[in-house]
């Protein structure tokens, strides 16, 4: 048997797994089918990374987000995985032409599930022989899930396409029925499961009711200047973003920035990497940020606003304390906050009562198209249409029938009412007395704990020994373009 | 009056009602279409040619809602608007003298990626210089990737020298710009080794400019620098080695393509299958083709008698649509009269 821990040092330059990774690799290298389940920041990548080198054949990772795929992508190529391509939609056809020439000789080819739908890659990725099939995000394929991307239903009939490779599905948060969903559509076969714990024992997590939406703005500019960084403070909205990072420079706390969708790409970036070099000590953001940064080091994360589920909430709390040490989750909460996490539900996914009008008399693939691109839906509502359609087959015959919009209708309310009562959970959550880490870790289908120290608001907990000083603030006065230029170049 | 009520209403001026704000919009914002760049040319304000990225059209709208509300401008028929006295007499009296640098027009089709391919080569020399090999690089873009790793020195020896040579050449250009602080805004706007770039609202708050402002000083340097390397490489060697490669610059990524393929011969038909566009996409090609490649033949599509007609019908009509060109020459299609025009230039 090779040494997994001595590949892992070679190719990562870790000196030893994580929990549960090395078990998970194994089985991958023995062929057979697993399910991970392992909370943010435990390191899920390394397990179809390392699998890849040891198994010396092409890895197909699937993943739903482009700026993800991004991420993973530069990462492995500057770790030295030359031979890394990744495929969606921002490629011209020439580029996409050309990686698909080069597939068999490639070592870890990311793709968009929808763009797996292509038959000319499915053609090339069958030639290519692939070792492996991971499925990153794999709560994706449950409506069951938080986040539903209807193109994942497809992936197990692609992965039998392309000579049905071992599938290795991966996800922070599955409860038991999501789990029995990735396992049934992706179609595992007796897969070795591997479900790591919810809890983060490091993270403290704190519920904070306000009386008045002044009092919970009081609290979060207390907060803000006791709180040592560094930080992240999660809003609904883009303009919530701005205004609390305003309201925090003018409160002194200088070295703040926001990040939100709506920046250009390359501001975004830049903001992006300040703070992964400690250029700031908070950013205020919406759930744009954090996908795929990886910045071990976050001692706070405040939730000004609600996030629309619990697994979102889990995700973006697990983005502190990933180097062990304490850092604790505190959620500021007014009744009133409910508001645009309903609204965000009802705009994902299209009103049934418009389908009607959106569809009536279409025939052709490019018609439909057309009118969803007309129909200003949100993004995740135009795929789910897409999805839907493509799949009934309903434009083959005559037209998207009556029938079809009642069956299309019927999925969309039950999805709604399932994100509602999602919601809900989140709601009761917070407004519960008990040990909040118990009541998080059985909302996941996990016992619960007990934790002495540091636990939860419920437990007991003082907020004073996550305050200090931020680090003296390097003199931020600008340079001469002359002393700039030197300090570039010279 | 912030920069951008400047510049709205400086075009309004030079387009003095004979085009719909619509029209405008389409100008600043970069749409590509023939009507969009012969338009910028003809009315003189090809400087502004999509330099308003940025904008959708209710950012737009709200700018000419102010000029409106001031009286800066009138609306003549619906949506078309020309300048008032007034907006003649705050255009005298207010003055944005970097803006003279803009060339929105000329450096269009490249400026992106130039400065992508600049800031990514900025920073990974400047770390390497420190012996920081390994660091977190601002710019994704795969292509802008590409370009550095292609020029980029391999020794130490010749990056040091590279670097010197860099600095020459900025220095050079900043001190023939005269304007300190717009210099020292784009040097805090690249990455260096230690210190990541800001985002324009950030270099809005270290230079207490408006944000629209503290775009346009960068934008306006970042055209100057270009302008100047373009007309004498040979004094730039380092910045114009950042600038796309091979004969058909200026020319987007997908048109060069599609360039390509027919300088190897390929018939339109085939380059239609082959790279699957649609076919309005390939004619967008062949117009943008006979617009920035001077030696680009078009008598295939267009005989020289059909060219003289649109010459004609193009200096007897004041009114210079495609659709008004269109109505007196209806034999023709659109793509005929599209090539004509965008190879003979409005000028």
């Amino acid at each position: 048997m090779v040494n997994l821990e001595k590949e892992l040092q070679r190719h990562f330059g870790f000196d030893s797994f994580r929990h549960g990774q090395k078990e998970i690799i194994c089985d991958v290298l023995n062929g057979q089918d697993v399910l991970a389940v392992l909370p943010t920041g435990t390191g899920k990548s390394i397990c179809y990374q390392l699998s890849g080198v040891m198994l010396n054949k092409p890895v197909v990772i699937v993943s739903p987000l482009l700026s993800l795929m991004e991420d993973q992508t530069e990462q492995l190529k500057r770790m030295g995985f030359k031979r890394t391509v990744a495929f969606n939609s921002s490629l011209l056809y020439e580029e996409k032409r050309e990686q698909m020439d080069r597939l068999a000789t490639s070592q870890f080819i990311f793709v968009s599930p929808e763009m797996l739908q292509n038959k000319s890659l499915i053609l090339s990725l069958k030639k290519a022989d692939v070792g492996l099939f991971a499925v990153d995000e794999a709560h994706c394929v449950s409506q069951w899930g938080h986040e539903f991307r209807p193109h994942y239903l497809s992936l197990a009939e692609i992965r039998r396409e392309i000579g049905n490779p071992p599938c290795l599905a991966l996800t922070a948060t599955a409860g038991k029925k999501v789990q029995d969903d990735i396992v049934k559509y992706l179609c595992l076969k007796e897969p070795s499961k591997h479900i790591g714990t919810m809890n983060r024992s490091n993270i403290a997590l704190v519920a904070e009711t306000a009386a008045t939406l002044d009092e919970k703005q009081e609290r979060l500019q207390d907060l803000i200047m006791m709180l040592k960084g560094p930080g992240i403070i999660y809003t609904s909205t883009r303009n919530m973003a701005e205004w609390v990072c305003h309201a925090a420079k003018e409160a002194g706390k200088k070295r703040t920035a926001f990040y939100h969708g709506g920046m250009e790409h390359h501001d975004r970036m830049l903001v992006q990497k300040q703070f992964l070099e400690g250029q700031l000590d908070l950013i205020c953001c919406t759930n744009a940020f954090g996908m795929g940064i990886n910045k071990s080091d976050v001692r706070y994360v405040i939730h000004y606003q609600l996030p629309s589920s619990i697994e979102a909430y889990v995700q973006e709390i697990g983005r502190a304390g990933r180097d062990g040490m304490p850092a604790v989750a505190i959620l500021l909460y007014h009744p009133l906050d409910e508001e645009i996490p309903f609204h965000f539900i009802e705009m994902e996914l299209p009103d049934p009562l418009r389908l009607p009008a959106i569809f009536g008399g279409c025939t052709t693939k490019d018609e439909m198209k057309e009118r969803i691109e007309g129909a200003f839906l949100a993004e995740t509502a135009a795929r789910f249409l897409e999805f839907y359609i493509e799949r009934d087959e309903a434009l083959k015959s005559k037209g998207l029938s009556g029938d079809f919009f009642t069956r299309l209708s019927s999925r969309i309310e039950s999805r709604k009412k399932y994100k509602h009562e999602q919601f809900r959970k989140l709601i009761n959550w917070i407004r519960l007395h008990s040990c909040k880490r118990t009541a998080l870790l059985n909302l996941f289908d996990e016992a619960g704990v007990m934790q002495d120290d540091r636990c939860c608001g419920s437990c007991g907990i003082s907020l004073s020994s996550y305050a200090g000083q931020e680090e003296a603030e390097a003199d931020a006065s600008l340079l001469d373009w002359r002393e700039e230029l030197r300090l570039m170049l010279l | 009056m912030n920069v951008y009520d400047y510049m709205l209403l400086d075009c309004f001026q030079n387009m003095n009602g004979a085009r719909s704000a619509q029209g405008l919009f389409h100008i600043v914002s970069g749409k590509r279409t023939a009507q969009s760049l012969a338009d910028a040319q003809l009315f003189n304000i090809g400087k502004y040619y999509g330099v308003l990225t940025n904008f959708n059209k209710e950012r737009f709208d709200e700018i000419t809602g102010v000029l409106e509300s001031e009286n800066w401008i009138e609306e003549q028929s619906p949506g078309t608007y020309y300048c008032t006295a007034d907006g003649k007499d705050i255009l005298k009296e207010v003055s944005f003298p970097f803006l003279d640098h803009l060339a929105g027009l000329a450096h269009w089709s490249y400026e992106k990626s130039f400065w992508l391919t600049l800031a990514l080569y900025v920073q990974s020399l400047s770390n390497v210089l420190n012996n920081h090999s390994r660091f977190l690089p601002v710019v994704s873009d795969a292509r802008a990737a590409a370009a550095v790793k292609a020029v980029f020195p391999r020794d130490s020896a010749s990056r040091k020298m590279a670097s010197e040579r860099l600095h020459k050449e900025f220095e050079h250009l900043f001190e023939m710009y005269r304007d300190d602080r717009a210099a020292s805004l784009f040097l805090q706007r690249l990455t260096r080794h230690e210190r990541i770039g800001s985002t324009f609202e950030q270099l809005a708050g270290l230079y207490s400019v408006p944000e629209p402002e503290a775009r346009m000083l960068f934008r306006s340097m970042l055209h100057y620098i270009l302008s100047c390397i373009k007309e004498n490489p040979a004094a730039y060697p380092e910045l114009s080695k950042l600038l796309p490669t091979g004969e058909a610059v200026s020319l987007t990524i997908s048109a060069r393509a599609t360039y390509k393929l027919l300088a190897e011969g390929q018939t339109l038909e085939e380059i239609e299958r082959n790279r699957r566009l649609k076919k309005s996409t390939l004619e967008d090609h062949l117009v943008e083709i006979a617009r920035s490649v001077p030696d680009f033949d078009i008598s295939p599509y267009i005989t020289e008698s059909e060219r003289q007609l649109i010459s004609r019908i193009c200096s007897k009509l004041k009114d210079k649509r495609l659709k008004a060109i269109k109505d007196e020459a209806s034999s023709l299609s659109y793509l005929k009269i599209r090539l004509a025009i965008a190879k003979e230039g409005w000028g």
